[in-house]
Protein backbone atom coordinates (compact mmCIF):
# COMPACT_ATOMS: atom_id res chain seq x y z
CA UNK A 1 0.00 0.00 0.00
CA UNK A 2 1.20 3.46 -0.86
CA UNK A 3 1.81 5.94 1.95
CA UNK A 4 0.86 9.58 1.82
CA UNK A 5 1.97 11.52 4.93
CA UNK A 6 3.51 8.87 7.19
CA UNK A 7 1.59 8.69 10.45
CA UNK A 8 2.50 6.73 13.55
CA UNK A 9 -0.23 4.91 15.40
CA UNK A 10 -0.20 5.59 19.13
CA UNK A 11 -2.34 4.26 21.96
CA UNK A 12 -5.22 6.69 21.32
CA UNK A 13 -4.64 8.09 17.85
CA UNK A 14 -2.14 8.96 15.19
CA UNK A 15 0.64 11.50 15.04
CA UNK A 16 3.01 12.24 12.15
CA UNK A 17 6.08 10.00 12.20
CA UNK A 18 8.28 13.11 12.18
CA UNK A 19 6.74 14.43 15.43
CA UNK A 20 9.46 15.97 17.67
CA UNK A 21 8.37 13.63 20.46
CA UNK A 22 10.00 10.72 18.61
CA UNK A 23 13.39 12.39 18.98
CA UNK A 24 13.14 11.73 22.73
CA UNK A 25 13.94 8.42 24.43
CA UNK A 26 10.83 6.70 25.87
CA UNK A 27 12.11 7.13 29.42
CA UNK A 28 12.35 10.93 28.92
CA UNK A 29 8.75 10.92 27.71
CA UNK A 30 7.65 8.76 30.66
CA UNK A 31 9.30 11.13 33.16
CA UNK A 32 7.72 14.11 31.39
CA UNK A 33 4.33 12.42 31.80
CA UNK A 34 4.92 11.61 35.46
CA UNK A 35 5.93 15.22 36.11
CA UNK A 36 3.05 16.82 34.19
CA UNK A 37 0.58 14.32 35.63
CA UNK A 38 1.68 14.22 39.26
CA UNK A 39 2.91 17.75 39.97
CA UNK A 40 -0.59 19.31 39.72
CA UNK A 41 -1.54 17.05 42.64
CA UNK A 42 0.94 18.97 44.84
CA UNK A 43 -0.46 22.31 43.73
CA UNK A 44 -3.72 23.60 45.16
CA UNK A 45 -3.60 27.10 43.65
CA UNK A 46 -5.83 26.97 40.52
CA UNK A 47 -3.83 29.56 38.57
CA UNK A 48 -0.65 27.45 38.59
CA UNK A 49 -2.55 24.40 37.41
CA UNK A 50 -4.17 26.46 34.65
CA UNK A 51 -0.59 27.32 33.66
CA UNK A 52 0.14 23.59 33.58
CA UNK A 53 -2.87 23.03 31.34
CA UNK A 54 -1.65 25.75 28.96
CA UNK A 55 1.82 24.13 28.86
CA UNK A 56 0.25 20.74 28.06
CA UNK A 57 -1.75 22.34 25.23
CA UNK A 58 1.48 23.77 23.83
CA UNK A 59 3.10 20.33 24.07
CA UNK A 60 0.12 18.74 22.26
CA UNK A 61 0.42 21.33 19.49
CA UNK A 62 4.22 21.00 19.31
CA UNK A 63 3.92 17.20 19.00
CA UNK A 64 1.42 17.55 16.10
CA UNK A 65 -1.40 15.84 18.01
CA UNK A 66 -4.76 16.44 16.32
CA UNK A 67 -6.43 18.77 18.84
CA UNK A 68 -9.90 18.15 17.41
CA UNK A 69 -9.70 14.67 18.96
CA UNK A 70 -9.96 16.31 22.39
CA UNK A 71 -13.68 16.79 21.63
CA UNK A 72 -14.36 13.16 22.52
CA UNK A 73 -13.14 13.82 26.07
CA UNK A 74 -15.44 16.84 26.54
CA UNK A 75 -18.45 14.88 27.89
CA UNK A 76 -16.17 13.26 30.47
CA UNK A 77 -14.67 16.63 31.49
CA UNK A 78 -18.12 18.19 31.87
CA UNK A 79 -19.48 15.21 33.83
CA UNK A 80 -16.51 15.25 36.23
CA UNK A 81 -17.02 19.02 36.77
CA UNK A 82 -20.71 18.58 37.57
CA UNK A 83 -20.10 15.69 39.98
CA UNK A 84 -17.31 17.50 41.89
CA UNK A 85 -19.28 20.75 42.21
CA UNK A 86 -22.44 18.96 43.32
CA UNK A 87 -20.47 16.93 45.86
CA UNK A 88 -18.94 20.05 47.45
CA UNK A 89 -22.30 21.86 47.30
CA UNK A 90 -24.19 19.16 49.18
CA UNK A 91 -21.26 18.11 51.42
CA UNK A 92 -19.38 21.36 51.99
CA UNK A 93 -16.10 21.68 53.91
CA UNK A 94 -14.78 24.51 56.16
CA UNK A 95 -18.23 26.03 56.69
CA UNK A 96 -17.32 27.78 59.96
CA UNK A 97 -16.19 30.92 58.10
CA UNK A 98 -19.82 31.42 57.03
CA UNK A 99 -18.91 32.86 53.62
CA UNK A 100 -21.91 31.91 51.47
CA UNK A 101 -22.02 32.66 47.74
CA UNK A 102 -25.67 31.63 47.20
CA UNK A 103 -28.33 29.34 48.68
CA UNK A 104 -30.79 26.84 47.23
CA UNK A 105 -33.39 25.84 49.82
CA UNK A 106 -31.53 24.77 52.93
CA UNK A 107 -28.31 24.14 51.02
CA UNK A 108 -25.64 26.86 50.94
CA UNK A 109 -22.80 27.24 48.44
CA UNK A 110 -19.86 27.96 50.76
CA UNK A 111 -16.98 29.98 49.34
CA UNK A 112 -14.19 27.71 50.56
CA UNK A 113 -15.98 24.59 49.34
CA UNK A 114 -16.55 26.21 45.95
CA UNK A 115 -12.87 27.15 45.64
CA UNK A 116 -11.77 23.70 46.79
CA UNK A 117 -14.04 22.06 44.16
CA UNK A 118 -12.51 24.35 41.53
CA UNK A 119 -8.98 23.48 42.67
CA UNK A 120 -9.65 19.73 42.55
CA UNK A 121 -11.39 19.96 39.18
CA UNK A 122 -8.50 21.86 37.56
CA UNK A 123 -6.01 19.36 39.01
CA UNK A 124 -8.00 16.46 37.53
CA UNK A 125 -8.22 18.20 34.15
CA UNK A 126 -4.45 18.79 34.20
CA UNK A 127 -3.88 15.11 35.01
CA UNK A 128 -6.34 14.04 32.31
CA UNK A 129 -4.71 16.25 29.66
CA UNK A 130 -1.25 15.00 30.66
CA UNK A 131 -2.51 11.43 30.19
CA UNK A 132 -4.07 12.29 26.82
CA UNK A 133 -0.77 13.88 25.79
CA UNK A 134 1.22 10.83 26.84
CA UNK A 135 -1.06 8.22 25.28
CA UNK A 136 -1.42 10.31 22.10
CA UNK A 137 2.33 10.46 21.57
CA UNK A 138 3.44 6.98 22.61
CA UNK A 139 3.06 3.47 21.35
CA UNK A 140 2.79 0.40 23.59
CA UNK A 141 6.46 -0.46 22.97
CA UNK A 142 7.63 3.07 23.93
CA UNK A 143 5.83 2.79 27.26
CA UNK A 144 7.28 -0.64 27.98
CA UNK A 145 10.83 0.47 27.11
CA UNK A 146 10.33 3.43 29.47
CA UNK A 147 9.22 1.09 32.25
CA UNK A 148 12.07 -1.37 31.70
CA UNK A 149 14.72 1.37 31.49
CA UNK A 150 13.50 2.81 34.78
CA UNK A 151 14.03 -0.63 36.30
CA UNK A 152 10.42 -1.70 36.81
CA UNK A 153 10.25 -5.50 37.33
CA UNK A 154 9.42 -7.57 34.25
CA UNK A 155 6.09 -8.69 35.70
CA UNK A 156 4.91 -5.07 36.18
CA UNK A 157 5.82 -3.96 32.66
CA UNK A 158 4.41 -7.18 31.19
CA UNK A 159 1.04 -6.72 32.89
CA UNK A 160 0.99 -3.06 31.94
CA UNK A 161 1.70 -4.08 28.34
CA UNK A 162 -1.22 -6.52 28.38
CA UNK A 163 -3.50 -3.80 29.79
CA UNK A 164 -2.47 -1.40 27.03
CA UNK A 165 -2.98 -4.06 24.39
CA UNK A 166 -6.43 -4.85 25.78
CA UNK A 167 -7.27 -1.14 25.71
CA UNK A 168 -6.22 -1.04 22.04
CA UNK A 169 -8.31 -4.12 21.18
CA UNK A 170 -11.25 -2.68 23.15
CA UNK A 171 -11.10 0.60 21.20
CA UNK A 172 -10.82 -1.30 17.90
CA UNK A 173 -13.89 -3.42 18.75
CA UNK A 174 -15.72 -0.26 19.81
CA UNK A 175 -15.00 1.35 16.42
CA UNK A 176 -16.27 -1.74 14.54
CA UNK A 177 -19.43 -1.90 16.67
CA UNK A 178 -20.13 1.75 15.88
CA UNK A 179 -19.64 1.00 12.18
CA UNK A 180 -22.08 -1.91 12.54
CA UNK A 181 -24.65 0.43 14.10
CA UNK A 182 -24.17 2.91 11.29
CA UNK A 183 -24.68 0.06 8.79
CA UNK A 184 -28.06 -0.49 10.43
CA UNK A 185 -29.22 3.07 10.03
CA UNK A 186 -28.21 4.66 13.31
CA UNK A 187 -26.45 8.00 13.05
CA UNK A 188 -25.13 8.68 16.55
CA UNK A 189 -24.44 12.34 15.69
CA UNK A 190 -28.19 13.00 15.49
CA UNK A 191 -28.89 11.52 18.94
CA UNK A 192 -29.52 13.56 22.07
CA UNK A 193 -27.06 13.29 24.99
CA UNK A 194 -29.46 10.84 26.74
CA UNK A 195 -29.75 8.80 23.55
CA UNK A 196 -25.96 8.61 23.27
CA UNK A 197 -25.67 7.39 26.88
CA UNK A 198 -28.36 4.75 26.23
CA UNK A 199 -26.60 3.54 23.10
CA UNK A 200 -23.25 3.46 24.85
CA UNK A 201 -24.76 1.08 27.40
CA UNK A 202 -25.87 -1.13 24.48
CA UNK A 203 -22.27 -1.36 23.27
CA UNK A 204 -21.25 -2.82 26.61
CA UNK A 205 -22.87 -6.20 25.86
CA UNK A 206 -20.75 -7.04 22.79
CA UNK A 207 -17.69 -5.20 24.12
CA UNK A 208 -17.52 -7.15 27.37
CA UNK A 209 -18.39 -10.45 25.73
CA UNK A 210 -15.64 -9.94 23.15
CA UNK A 211 -13.19 -8.85 25.87
CA UNK A 212 -13.90 -11.93 27.98
CA UNK A 213 -13.47 -14.21 24.95
CA UNK A 214 -10.18 -12.48 24.05
CA UNK A 215 -8.88 -12.59 27.65
CA UNK A 216 -9.38 -16.33 27.61
CA UNK A 217 -7.55 -16.56 24.26
CA UNK A 218 -4.62 -14.51 25.63
CA UNK A 219 -4.33 -16.61 28.79
CA UNK A 220 -4.39 -19.84 26.75
CA UNK A 221 -1.78 -18.30 24.42
CA UNK A 222 0.49 -17.42 27.33
CA UNK A 223 0.06 -20.87 28.85
CA UNK A 224 0.81 -22.62 25.55
CA UNK A 225 4.05 -20.63 25.21
CA UNK A 226 5.13 -21.66 28.70
CA UNK A 227 5.24 -18.04 29.86
CA UNK A 228 6.98 -17.50 33.20
CA UNK A 229 6.27 -14.21 34.89
CA UNK A 230 9.83 -13.68 35.97
CA UNK A 231 12.61 -11.29 35.00
CA UNK A 232 14.91 -14.29 34.56
CA UNK A 233 14.90 -17.16 32.08
CA UNK A 234 16.84 -20.29 33.11
CA UNK A 235 18.46 -18.31 35.91
CA UNK A 236 19.81 -15.65 33.52
CA UNK A 237 18.56 -12.08 33.12
CA UNK A 238 15.77 -11.90 30.53
CA UNK A 239 17.07 -10.37 27.27
CA UNK A 240 15.31 -7.17 26.21
CA UNK A 241 15.61 -6.39 22.50
CA UNK A 242 13.95 -2.95 22.45
CA UNK A 243 15.71 -1.72 25.58
CA UNK A 244 19.00 -2.72 24.01
CA UNK A 245 18.11 -0.95 20.75
CA UNK A 246 17.12 2.42 22.26
CA UNK A 247 19.84 4.36 24.07
CA UNK A 248 19.54 7.51 26.14
CA UNK A 249 21.12 10.49 24.35
CA UNK A 250 22.65 13.58 25.92
CA UNK A 251 19.49 15.64 25.17
CA UNK A 252 17.37 13.03 26.95
CA UNK A 253 19.62 13.20 30.01
CA UNK A 254 19.39 16.99 30.09
CA UNK A 255 15.62 16.92 29.77
CA UNK A 256 15.29 14.30 32.52
CA UNK A 257 17.59 16.29 34.82
CA UNK A 258 15.62 19.50 34.17
CA UNK A 259 12.27 17.81 34.85
CA UNK A 260 13.55 16.22 38.07
CA UNK A 261 15.01 19.56 39.26
CA UNK A 262 11.76 21.40 38.46
CA UNK A 263 9.73 18.70 40.23
CA UNK A 264 11.90 18.85 43.34
CA UNK A 265 11.55 22.65 43.34
CA UNK A 266 7.74 22.37 43.18
CA UNK A 267 7.69 19.82 46.01
CA UNK A 268 10.03 22.03 48.10
CA UNK A 269 7.95 25.18 47.57
CA UNK A 270 4.78 23.26 48.33
CA UNK A 271 5.85 21.37 51.43
CA UNK A 272 8.36 23.81 52.96
CA UNK A 273 7.36 27.30 51.81
CA UNK A 274 3.64 26.53 51.31
CA UNK A 275 3.59 28.61 48.12
CA UNK A 276 0.91 26.58 46.33
CA UNK A 277 -1.79 26.30 49.02
CA UNK A 278 -5.33 27.30 48.12
CA UNK A 279 -5.54 30.01 50.79
CA UNK A 280 -2.40 31.68 49.41
CA UNK A 281 -3.61 31.50 45.82
CA UNK A 282 -4.06 34.80 43.98
CA UNK A 283 -7.44 33.74 42.58
CA UNK A 284 -8.70 32.68 46.04
CA UNK A 285 -7.68 35.99 47.64
CA UNK A 286 -9.03 38.07 44.74
CA UNK A 287 -12.46 36.40 44.69
CA UNK A 288 -12.67 36.52 48.49
CA UNK A 289 -11.98 40.21 48.39
CA UNK A 290 -14.36 40.86 45.46
CA UNK A 291 -17.32 38.89 46.85
CA UNK A 292 -16.95 39.45 50.60
CA UNK A 293 -14.63 42.45 50.84
CA UNK A 294 -12.29 40.50 53.13
CA UNK B 1 -32.82 -7.37 -21.24
CA UNK B 2 -30.13 -4.97 -20.07
CA UNK B 3 -29.73 -4.78 -16.31
CA UNK B 4 -29.71 -1.42 -14.59
CA UNK B 5 -26.70 -0.06 -12.73
CA UNK B 6 -27.09 -0.29 -8.96
CA UNK B 7 -23.63 0.89 -7.90
CA UNK B 8 -21.42 3.31 -9.84
CA UNK B 9 -17.88 3.94 -8.61
CA UNK B 10 -15.65 6.55 -10.25
CA UNK B 11 -12.02 7.42 -9.45
CA UNK B 12 -12.37 6.23 -5.86
CA UNK B 13 -9.46 6.92 -3.51
CA UNK B 14 -9.39 6.15 0.21
CA UNK B 15 -6.61 6.93 2.71
CA UNK B 16 -6.55 5.71 6.33
CA UNK B 17 -5.64 8.16 9.13
CA UNK B 18 -2.12 6.68 9.27
CA UNK B 19 -1.62 7.89 5.68
CA UNK B 20 -1.91 4.47 4.03
CA UNK B 21 -3.58 4.75 0.64
CA UNK B 22 -5.84 1.70 0.80
CA UNK B 23 -7.85 2.34 -2.36
CA UNK B 24 -6.40 3.86 -5.51
CA UNK B 25 -8.44 5.11 -8.47
CA UNK B 26 -11.10 2.43 -8.65
CA UNK B 27 -13.78 2.90 -11.29
CA UNK B 28 -16.31 0.09 -11.66
CA UNK B 29 -20.05 -0.47 -12.03
CA UNK B 30 -22.24 -3.17 -10.48
CA UNK B 31 -25.63 -4.20 -11.84
CA UNK B 32 -28.94 -5.09 -10.29
CA UNK B 33 -29.26 -8.79 -9.38
CA UNK B 34 -25.57 -9.69 -9.74
CA UNK B 35 -23.73 -12.13 -7.46
CA UNK B 36 -20.24 -10.71 -7.14
CA UNK B 37 -17.13 -11.94 -5.32
CA UNK B 38 -14.25 -9.68 -4.28
CA UNK B 39 -11.06 -11.71 -4.14
CA UNK B 40 -7.45 -10.85 -3.32
CA UNK B 41 -4.81 -11.32 -0.66
CA UNK B 42 -5.14 -9.93 2.87
CA UNK B 43 -4.67 -6.16 2.94
CA UNK B 44 -5.44 -5.68 -0.76
CA UNK B 45 -8.36 -3.36 0.05
CA UNK B 46 -11.42 -5.62 -0.37
CA UNK B 47 -13.00 -4.78 2.97
CA UNK B 48 -12.05 -1.11 2.78
CA UNK B 49 -13.59 -0.88 -0.69
CA UNK B 50 -16.82 -2.53 0.41
CA UNK B 51 -17.04 -0.30 3.52
CA UNK B 52 -16.67 2.72 1.21
CA UNK B 53 -19.55 1.38 -0.90
CA UNK B 54 -22.02 1.65 1.95
CA UNK B 55 -20.61 4.82 3.47
CA UNK B 56 -19.12 3.32 6.65
CA UNK B 57 -15.81 4.74 5.44
CA UNK B 58 -15.93 8.09 3.71
CA UNK B 59 -13.95 8.14 0.48
CA UNK B 60 -11.02 10.57 0.34
CA UNK B 61 -11.90 11.45 -3.25
CA UNK B 62 -13.97 10.15 -6.14
CA UNK B 63 -17.67 9.34 -6.36
CA UNK B 64 -19.87 6.40 -5.38
CA UNK B 65 -23.53 6.24 -6.28
CA UNK B 66 -25.79 3.52 -4.91
CA UNK B 67 -29.17 3.48 -6.61
CA UNK B 68 -28.60 7.17 -7.41
CA UNK B 69 -27.60 8.19 -3.86
CA UNK B 70 -24.29 10.01 -3.56
CA UNK B 71 -22.62 7.90 -0.86
CA UNK B 72 -19.60 10.17 -0.42
CA UNK B 73 -21.53 13.35 0.30
CA UNK B 74 -24.76 12.14 1.88
CA UNK B 75 -25.11 12.99 5.57
CA UNK B 76 -28.26 10.93 6.03
CA UNK B 77 -27.25 7.30 6.44
CA UNK B 78 -30.87 6.12 6.73
CA UNK B 79 -31.60 6.46 3.00
CA UNK B 80 -28.37 4.69 2.22
CA UNK B 81 -28.98 1.66 4.45
CA UNK B 82 -32.33 1.06 2.75
CA UNK B 83 -30.34 0.43 -0.41
CA UNK B 84 -27.15 -1.25 0.75
CA UNK B 85 -26.56 -3.48 3.79
CA UNK B 86 -23.27 -4.71 5.22
CA UNK B 87 -22.81 -7.93 7.18
CA UNK B 88 -19.58 -7.86 9.16
CA UNK B 89 -17.14 -10.75 9.26
CA UNK B 90 -17.57 -11.36 12.99
CA UNK B 91 -21.26 -11.53 13.98
CA UNK B 92 -20.31 -10.63 17.58
CA UNK B 93 -19.54 -7.07 16.47
CA UNK B 94 -23.09 -6.45 15.29
CA UNK B 95 -25.28 -8.08 17.92
CA UNK B 96 -26.07 -5.76 20.81
CA UNK B 97 -29.66 -6.36 21.80
CA UNK B 98 -30.92 -8.58 24.59
CA UNK B 99 -33.06 -10.82 22.44
CA UNK B 100 -33.16 -12.00 18.85
CA UNK B 101 -36.44 -10.23 17.99
CA UNK B 102 -35.09 -6.81 19.06
CA UNK B 103 -31.87 -7.52 17.21
CA UNK B 104 -33.68 -8.08 13.91
CA UNK B 105 -36.07 -5.19 14.63
CA UNK B 106 -33.24 -2.78 15.54
CA UNK B 107 -32.51 -1.44 12.05
CA UNK B 108 -36.16 -0.83 10.95
CA UNK B 109 -36.80 0.91 14.29
CA UNK B 110 -33.84 3.19 13.56
CA UNK B 111 -35.63 4.16 10.36
CA UNK B 112 -38.75 5.08 12.42
CA UNK B 113 -40.85 2.45 10.67
CA UNK B 114 -44.23 1.83 12.36
CA UNK B 115 -44.16 -1.09 14.82
CA UNK B 116 -46.72 -3.13 12.82
CA UNK B 117 -44.49 -3.06 9.79
CA UNK B 118 -41.42 -3.75 11.95
CA UNK B 119 -43.10 -6.94 13.17
CA UNK B 120 -43.87 -7.95 9.61
CA UNK B 121 -40.30 -7.29 8.51
CA UNK B 122 -38.83 -9.23 11.46
CA UNK B 123 -41.02 -12.24 10.73
CA UNK B 124 -40.14 -12.09 7.03
CA UNK B 125 -36.36 -11.60 7.57
CA UNK B 126 -36.21 -14.32 10.23
CA UNK B 127 -38.09 -16.76 7.98
CA UNK B 128 -35.74 -16.11 5.06
CA UNK B 129 -32.69 -16.43 7.33
CA UNK B 130 -34.00 -19.63 8.90
CA UNK B 131 -34.38 -18.17 12.40
CA UNK B 132 -37.45 -19.70 13.99
CA UNK B 133 -39.87 -17.54 16.11
CA UNK B 134 -39.40 -19.97 19.04
CA UNK B 135 -35.93 -18.49 19.68
CA UNK B 136 -37.00 -14.82 19.36
CA UNK B 137 -36.81 -14.27 23.13
CA UNK B 138 -33.36 -15.82 23.49
CA UNK B 139 -30.15 -13.81 23.77
CA UNK B 140 -28.32 -13.67 20.40
CA UNK B 141 -24.91 -14.10 22.06
CA UNK B 142 -25.74 -17.55 23.38
CA UNK B 143 -26.41 -19.07 19.95
CA UNK B 144 -23.83 -21.09 17.97
CA UNK B 145 -21.76 -19.16 15.43
CA UNK B 146 -23.76 -20.33 12.39
CA UNK B 147 -26.98 -19.05 13.96
CA UNK B 148 -25.33 -15.80 15.10
CA UNK B 149 -24.25 -15.29 11.48
CA UNK B 150 -27.83 -15.87 10.32
CA UNK B 151 -29.18 -13.44 12.92
CA UNK B 152 -26.65 -10.87 11.70
CA UNK B 153 -27.82 -11.37 8.12
CA UNK B 154 -31.50 -11.28 9.19
CA UNK B 155 -30.87 -8.01 11.03
CA UNK B 156 -29.72 -6.52 7.71
CA UNK B 157 -32.47 -8.23 5.66
CA UNK B 158 -35.10 -6.48 7.77
CA UNK B 159 -33.94 -3.26 6.10
CA UNK B 160 -34.85 -4.85 2.74
CA UNK B 161 -31.74 -3.45 1.05
CA UNK B 162 -31.26 -3.92 -2.67
CA UNK B 163 -27.57 -4.77 -2.20
CA UNK B 164 -26.12 -6.95 0.56
CA UNK B 165 -22.38 -7.07 1.18
CA UNK B 166 -21.21 -10.06 3.22
CA UNK B 167 -17.64 -9.98 4.52
CA UNK B 168 -16.13 -13.49 4.53
CA UNK B 169 -19.41 -15.40 5.01
CA UNK B 170 -17.76 -18.80 5.42
CA UNK B 171 -14.79 -17.97 7.69
CA UNK B 172 -14.54 -20.24 10.72
CA UNK B 173 -17.41 -22.44 9.56
CA UNK B 174 -17.32 -26.10 8.65
CA UNK B 175 -18.24 -27.38 5.18
CA UNK B 176 -21.92 -27.94 6.06
CA UNK B 177 -22.35 -24.50 7.61
CA UNK B 178 -20.49 -22.86 4.72
CA UNK B 179 -22.74 -24.49 2.16
CA UNK B 180 -25.83 -23.50 4.17
CA UNK B 181 -24.77 -19.84 4.29
CA UNK B 182 -23.88 -19.78 0.61
CA UNK B 183 -27.10 -21.51 -0.45
CA UNK B 184 -28.94 -18.96 1.64
CA UNK B 185 -27.17 -16.07 -0.16
CA UNK B 186 -27.88 -17.76 -3.50
CA UNK B 187 -31.56 -17.95 -2.58
CA UNK B 188 -31.57 -14.23 -1.66
CA UNK B 189 -30.02 -13.49 -5.03
CA UNK B 190 -32.11 -15.75 -7.23
CA UNK B 191 -35.46 -15.78 -5.45
CA UNK B 192 -35.60 -12.35 -3.83
CA UNK B 193 -33.53 -10.44 -6.36
CA UNK B 194 -30.94 -9.00 -3.97
CA UNK B 195 -27.60 -8.01 -5.42
CA UNK B 196 -25.01 -9.94 -3.40
CA UNK B 197 -21.37 -8.99 -2.92
CA UNK B 198 -19.18 -11.41 -0.99
CA UNK B 199 -15.60 -10.93 0.15
CA UNK B 200 -13.82 -14.25 0.29
CA UNK B 201 -10.58 -16.20 0.02
CA UNK B 202 -12.28 -19.46 -0.89
CA UNK B 203 -12.00 -20.01 -4.61
CA UNK B 204 -14.22 -23.10 -4.63
CA UNK B 205 -17.02 -20.98 -3.17
CA UNK B 206 -16.39 -18.28 -5.79
CA UNK B 207 -16.43 -20.86 -8.60
CA UNK B 208 -19.67 -22.40 -7.39
CA UNK B 209 -21.73 -19.36 -6.45
CA UNK B 210 -20.41 -16.09 -7.93
CA UNK B 211 -21.37 -14.87 -11.38
CA UNK B 212 -18.82 -12.08 -11.51
CA UNK B 213 -15.40 -11.72 -9.87
CA UNK B 214 -13.39 -8.62 -8.97
CA UNK B 215 -9.68 -9.31 -8.37
CA UNK B 216 -7.98 -6.73 -6.16
CA UNK B 217 -4.35 -6.10 -5.38
CA UNK B 218 -2.62 -3.14 -3.73
CA UNK B 219 -5.85 -1.15 -3.47
CA UNK B 220 -6.62 -1.45 -7.19
CA UNK B 221 -8.88 -3.61 -9.33
CA UNK B 222 -6.51 -5.89 -11.21
CA UNK B 223 -9.17 -7.65 -13.22
CA UNK B 224 -12.90 -8.25 -13.31
CA UNK B 225 -15.30 -10.34 -15.32
CA UNK B 226 -17.20 -13.60 -15.27
CA UNK B 227 -15.77 -16.39 -13.11
CA UNK B 228 -14.64 -18.33 -16.21
CA UNK B 229 -12.94 -15.27 -17.72
CA UNK B 230 -11.06 -14.38 -14.55
CA UNK B 231 -9.94 -17.91 -13.65
CA UNK B 232 -8.61 -18.40 -17.19
CA UNK B 233 -6.09 -15.55 -16.64
CA UNK B 234 -3.38 -17.68 -15.06
CA UNK B 235 -0.54 -15.14 -15.12
CA UNK B 236 -2.69 -12.36 -13.78
CA UNK B 237 -3.94 -14.50 -10.90
CA UNK B 238 -0.37 -15.46 -10.04
CA UNK B 239 0.46 -11.74 -9.87
CA UNK B 240 -2.33 -11.35 -7.30
CA UNK B 241 -1.18 -14.49 -5.42
CA UNK B 242 -4.47 -16.24 -6.11
CA UNK B 243 -4.80 -19.90 -7.00
CA UNK B 244 -7.90 -20.86 -8.98
CA UNK B 245 -9.82 -24.00 -7.87
CA UNK B 246 -8.05 -27.34 -8.37
CA UNK B 247 -10.38 -28.38 -11.16
CA UNK B 248 -9.54 -25.21 -13.13
CA UNK B 249 -5.82 -25.78 -12.63
CA UNK B 250 -6.18 -29.38 -13.79
CA UNK B 251 -8.05 -28.25 -16.90
CA UNK B 252 -5.34 -25.67 -17.59
CA UNK B 253 -2.66 -28.39 -17.35
CA UNK B 254 -4.69 -30.49 -19.82
CA UNK B 255 -5.26 -27.63 -22.25
CA UNK B 256 -2.85 -29.22 -24.74
CA UNK B 257 -5.09 -32.28 -25.04
CA UNK B 258 -8.17 -30.21 -25.76
CA UNK B 259 -9.62 -29.11 -22.42
CA UNK B 260 -10.79 -25.49 -22.02
CA UNK B 261 -8.72 -23.42 -19.58
CA UNK B 262 -11.75 -21.87 -17.89
CA UNK B 263 -13.50 -24.91 -16.45
CA UNK B 264 -14.71 -24.14 -12.94
CA UNK B 265 -16.68 -27.21 -11.92
CA UNK B 266 -16.04 -30.97 -11.83
CA UNK B 267 -19.32 -31.50 -13.70
CA UNK B 268 -18.16 -29.35 -16.59
CA UNK B 269 -14.77 -31.11 -16.56
CA UNK B 270 -16.45 -34.52 -16.73
CA UNK B 271 -18.76 -33.38 -19.52
CA UNK B 272 -15.81 -32.14 -21.58
CA UNK B 273 -13.87 -35.32 -20.90
CA UNK B 274 -16.80 -37.36 -22.25
CA UNK B 275 -16.94 -35.19 -25.37
CA UNK B 276 -13.21 -35.53 -25.92
CA UNK B 277 -13.38 -39.29 -25.34
CA UNK B 278 -16.00 -39.62 -28.11
CA UNK B 279 -13.72 -37.93 -30.64
CA UNK B 280 -11.58 -40.22 -32.81
CA UNK B 281 -7.93 -40.39 -31.74
CA UNK B 282 -5.76 -37.81 -33.49
CA UNK B 283 -8.54 -35.19 -33.92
Amino acid sequence: MEQTRKMQRTIIGYIPAESPMYALHPVARLILFLATGLLPLFIEAPEYNVLFIIIIFFMLKYSHVNLSRLKIFLPMMITVGIIINLTYFFFPINTEEGLIIFSIGRFNAHFHSFMWAMSIYIRIIALLLASIFYFSTNRERDILVGFRTLGFPFIVSYFFGLILRSAGIFLEDYAIIREAEQARGLDVRNLSFGGKVKHFSMYLVPLFTLSIRKCEDISIGLFSKGTELSGKVDGKKRPDYLKHKMKLQRTDKWIIATIIAASLAVVYFDLVVDSFSLENAWLYRTLRHTWFNL
Amino acid sequence: MEKSKIIEVKDLVFCYPDGTKAIEDISIDFYDGEFIAFIGTNGCGKTTFSKCLNGILKATSGTIKVNGIDVVHTKDCTELVKNIGYVFQNPDHQLFNNNIYDEIAYAPRNLRIPEDEVKQRVTEAAAIAGVTPEVFEEHPFFQVKGIRQRIAIASILSLRPKVIIVDEPTTGQDYKQSIEVMEFLKMLNEKHGHTIIIITHEMDIVAEYAKRVVVMTGGRVLSEGSVQEVFAQTELLEKANIKPPQVTRLAQRLESVGFDNNIISPEKMFEQWRQLAKQPVGK
